[in-house]
C-alpha cells in the first residue's frame, strides 16, 4: 500500500523508551493469549447486532492468513519501529468497514470489549510488579487508542468521500433530469416544428408546433421514418444525405441553396427551411431538425417581386408618357399656333385690303374671328405653361415668400398706378420650396386677390401664416373682394374653370390649376374659403 | 451699296405670305429670297445645288430662320452655317412659333443672334417684323467680309 494513501492527519506515534517497554510488555502478553482473547471477542461481538454482519461477511472478516500478517505487522511496528505497513493496513481496514456501511459506534463497543478481555491476562502476568503492569496497560492503551484513531480517521474520510460521491450522483441525476426538462421546454417553446431523428432515420421526438404544422399527432410519427415528412421525389437521395450528415455532424442549414419542401399529413407540400444540429446522447447521435414553414415568406417575396415588376413597368410607362407629353407640347407649341396666325393674319389682311367692300357687320364678324384666334392662342400658351409646371424639375431651397409677395404687389401697383390697395405682408416667411415655381403660385394668388378686389372701395390684401395642429404651417392670401359661393369651391382649381365671366373679370381660368399643380408637386395642399361679396382666402401648405 | 438681301427660311406658305406682307407694311423693300426647307437654305448660302452659279461672297444681310423645317431642321441649318468659316458670323434670327425653353436654349447655344416668337395677333406680328427689319437692316453693322 502506497504511503500517499495515508491521511495527512495520521502521523506515526512518538513513543519514548519507557512507553515502548510497556508496549512491548503488553504485546508479549497479548500475543501469548491472542487465540483465547480473540475467540472470546468474536463470541462477544456476535451479540452486538450491528456487528453480526461483520462476522457473517467473510469478505470483511480477516482470514487466518490475513490475521497472521496483521500480527506480524503489529509485532514489527512494536519491536522494529516499522509503523507504516501496520498503519496502512489499519487505514484500509477503516475504509472497508466504512464502505460496508458499518456503524462506527459498534467499533467502539468491540474495542472496549477487547480492552476488557486483555486486562485479566496483563494482571496475571505482572501481578508481582505493579510498575510493569501499569506500564503494560498504558502501552496497550496507547496502541489501542492509536489504532482506533487511525481507523476512525479512515472511516470518517471514507464516509465523507462516500457522501460526496453520493451527493454528486444525486446532483448529476437531478441535473440530468433538469436538463431533460429544459430540453423539453426548449422544444415546446421553439417557434417552429422540431423533429428529433436517430441515426436510423426514425423519429423519436417531436413538439407541438410539429403537430400543428404537419397535421400529425405525436403518436402517429414516433418510431416512423422521417421520410414520411419528405416529398416522394426526394426519397431516393434522402437516406444518402442523412448518411453524409452523420459522418460529419454539425450545426448547419439543410440543403443550402436548394428549395426544400415538407409534406403535410394530407399530402400537401409546403416550402420549408431546415436547420440541423447534432445531439450527442447516451443513445448515440441524434439529429434535431428545426423546420420553418416559409410559405408565407415565399408569398410575400413573390408579391414584392410582382410589385417591383409592376413598379418598373409603371416607371417605364410613366417615362414614355412623359416623353409623349413633351413631344405633344413641342408639337402644340409649333404646329397649333401656325393656323391661328394664318386665321388672324388673313382676317387682318382682309380687313385692310377689302375693308371698304364690307359693311359694319362683315367687319365685326372678322374682328370676332380674330378675337377667337387670339384667345385660342392664349389658351394654348396657358396649357403649355401648365404642362411645363408639371414637367419642370423641382429644386427646393429656403425661399423668402414674403419678399416674393412684396415684389408681386410692387409690379401690380406699377401696372395699375390708380389702384389703392391696403396690403399687409407678414415679413420673412421662409419656406423650403422651388423659388421659380413658388413665385408662379404667389403671382397667381396675389394677382387674383388684386383683380377680384378691384371693385372694392377699400381693397385689402393680406399675406400671412397660421400654425395649425393638423396641417402645420398654413400660408394664406386673403382679400376682401367679390369672393365666391362655397357651392362652387370644387370648380376653383379645375383647368379653364371660371366662376366669373370674362366681361366681369378678365381671365381664362388656368391660374389656380397651375397653383394646385405646383403646390402638390411640393407635397402640399391648397384650398380656399369664401363667400359672395365677402372676400376669399386661399390657404396652402408646403 | 448693293441691295441688302433677306433670306427667309419658311416652309408654311401662309406664314411666308404673312411675313412678306408684314415686311412690306413695315416699308422694308429689300430683296427677299425665300427658302422652303433646310436644304434649300443651305444651297443658297453655300452656293450649291440649284444655287451653284451664285456668287459665294454675296451673303444676305440677315437670315430669318424657322426651326421646324422639312429635310434639315432650323437648328441643323444654324449649326452648319456656324461651322463654315465664310458664314460663321452671318446674322441669323430664329423666327418661330415655339416658346419652348429647350428650343430657345438650343438656338442660342448653336449661335443664333436673336430669337423671336411669331405672335398670333397680326398687328403684333407686323410690329415684330418691323422692329426686326429696323434693327438688322438699318441699325446693325454687318460683320466684315
Amino acid at each position: 500500500m502506497d504511503k500517499s494513501t495515508l491521511s495527512p492527519r495520521i502521523i506515526p506515534p512518538e513513543i519514548n523508551a519507557e512507553e515502548l517497554r510497556g508496549l512491548q510488555d503488553y504485546w508479549d502478553v497479548y500475543e501469548a493469549h491472542r487465540d483465547e482473547i480473540f475467540g472470546e471477542l468474536l463470541r462477544r461481538i456476535a451479540q452486538i447486532p450491528e456487528f453480526r454482519f461483520f462476522i457473517e461477511n467473510t469478505s470483511l472478516h480477516p482470514s487466518a492468513e490475513q490475521q497472521r500478517e496483521n500480527i506480524e505487522r503489529q509485532r514489527r511496528a512494536i519491536y522494529e519501529g516499522e509503523w507504516e505497513p501496520y498503519l496502512n493496513n489499519l487505514w484500509e481496514q477503516g475504509k472497508s468497514y466504512a464502505q460496508a456501511g458499518l456503524d462506527f459506534r459498534s467499533w467502539f463497543l468491540v474495542v472496549s470489549a477487547f480492552r476488557q478481555l486483555v486486562r485479566p491476562y496483563l494482571l496475571e502476568a505482572y501481578n508481582q510488579t505493579p510498575n510493569r503492569l501499569l506500564d503494560a496497560m498504558t502501552g496497550g492503551d496507547i496502541l489501542i487508542e492509536f489504532a482506533m484513531s487511525v481507523i476512525g480517521e479512515s472511516y470518517l474520510d471514507t464516509k465523507e468521500q462516500l457522501i460526496r460521491e453520493r451527493d454528486q450522483k444525486i446532483q448529476a441525476a437531478i441535473e440530468r433530469e433538469h436538463a431533460d426538462e429544459i430540453f423539453r421546454g426548449l422544444l415546446e417553446t421553439a417557434p417552429d416544428p422540431v423533429v428529433v431523428v436517430n441515426s436510423e432515420g426514425s423519429i423519436i421526438l417531436v413538439n407541438t408546433q410539429f403537430e400543428r404544422i404537419f397535421g400529425y399527432l405525436r403518436d402517429d410519427v414516433i418510431g416512423q421514418s422521417v421520410d414520411i415528412l419528405v416529398p416522394t421525389r426526394f426519397h431516393q437521395q434522402h437516406p444518402t444525405h442523412r448518411g453524409h450528415y452523420y459522418k460529419e455532424p454539425r450545426v448547419r442549414p439543410m440543403g443550402s441553396g436548394l428549395e426544400l419542401y415538407g409534406v403535410h399529413k394530407n399530402g400537401s407540400e409546403f416550402p420549408v427551411e431546415i436547420s440541423l444540429s447534432p445531439l450527442d446522447t447516451a443513445d448515440g447521435i441524434l439529429v434535431t431538425a428545426a423546420i420553418r414553414d416559409i410559405s408565407e415568406r415565399k408569398q410575400v417575396e413573390e408579391q414584392i417581386r410582382k410589385l417591383n415588376a409592376d413598379l418598373e413597368q409603371r416607371a417605364v410607362q410613366l417615362e414614355a408618357a412623359n416623353k409623349e407629353l413633351e413631344a405633344f407640347s413641342y408639337s402644340v407649341s409649333h404646329d397649333l399656333r401656325a393656323p391661328l396666325r394664318t386665321i388672324d393674319g388673313f382676317s387682318m389682311a382682309l380687313l385692310e385690303d377689302y375693308g371698304e367692300k364690307l359693311d359694319d357687320d362683315g367687319r365685326n364678324y372678322l374682328m370676332r374671328v380674330r378675337t377667337a384666334a387670339q384667345r385660342m392662342s392664349q389658351l394654348i400658351d396657358d396649357l403649355l405653361n401648365l404642362s411645363r409646371v408639371t414637367r419642370a424639375p423641382l429644386n427646393a431651397e429656403p425661399t423668402n415668400l414674403s419678399s416674393i409677395v412684396q415684389r408681386v404687389v410692387h409690379e401690380l401697383q406699377q401696372t395699375n398706378p390708380d389702384r389703392i390697395v391696403d396690403v399687409s405682408i407678414m415679413p420673412n416667411l421662409v419656406a423650403e420650396s422651388d423659388p421659380r415655381l413658388i413665385k408662379v403660385v404667389l403671382e397667381n394668388l396675389v394677382s387674383n386677390a388684386w383683380k377680384y378686389s378691384s371693385k372694392q372701395e377699400f381693397a385689402r390684401i393680406e399675406f400671412g401664416v397660421l400654425e395649425e395642429a393638423v396641417n402645420g404651417r398654413v400660408y394664406f392670401i386673403r382679400d376682401n373682394g367679390v369672393g365666391f359661393d362655397m357651392a362652387y369651391v370644387n370648380k376653383l382649381f379645375g383647368v379653364f374653370q371660371r366662376l366669373h365671366t370674362s366681361s366681369e373679370f378678365a381671365g381664362i381660368g388656368i391660374g389656380l390649376a397651375i397653383v394646385q399643380r405646383i403646390i402638390s408637386r411640393h407635397g402640399g395642399r391648397v384650398w380656399a374659403e369664401g363667400a359672395p361679396n365677402e372676400g376669399a382666402t386661399f390657404y396652402f401648405t408646403l | 451699296m448693293a441691295q441688302k438681301t433677306i433670306l427667309l427660311v419658311e416652309d408654311n406658305p401662309d406664314d411666308e405670305a404673312l411675313t412678306l406682307r408684314a415686311l412690306r407694311k413695315s416699308k422694308i423693300l429689300n430683296n427677299i429670297v425665300v427658302a422652303r426647307d433646310g436644304v434649300e437654305a443651305l444651297d443658297y448660302l453655300f452656293c450649291t445645288g440649284s444655287y451653284s452659279d451664285r456668287d459665294p461672297h454675296d451673303l444676305p444681310q440677315v437670315v430669318l430662320l424657322d426651326l421646324k423645317l422639312p429635310k434639315i431642321d432650323g437648328l441643323e441649318v444654324l449649326r452648319r452655317v456656324r461651322a463654315e468659316d465664310r458664314t460663321q458670323m452671318l446674322p441669323v434670327v430664329i423666327l418661330t412659333s415655339s416658346k419652348e425653353e429647350l428650343d430657345m436654349a438650343n438656338a442660342y447655344i448653336n449661335g443664333a443672334n436673336s430669337y423671336v416668337r411669331k405672335p398670333v395677333d397680326f398687328n403684333q406680328f407686323v410690329d415684330a417684323i418691323g422692329q426686326l427689319g429696323l434693327y438688322w437692316l438699318v441699325l446693325n453693322e454687318v460683320p466684315p467680309q
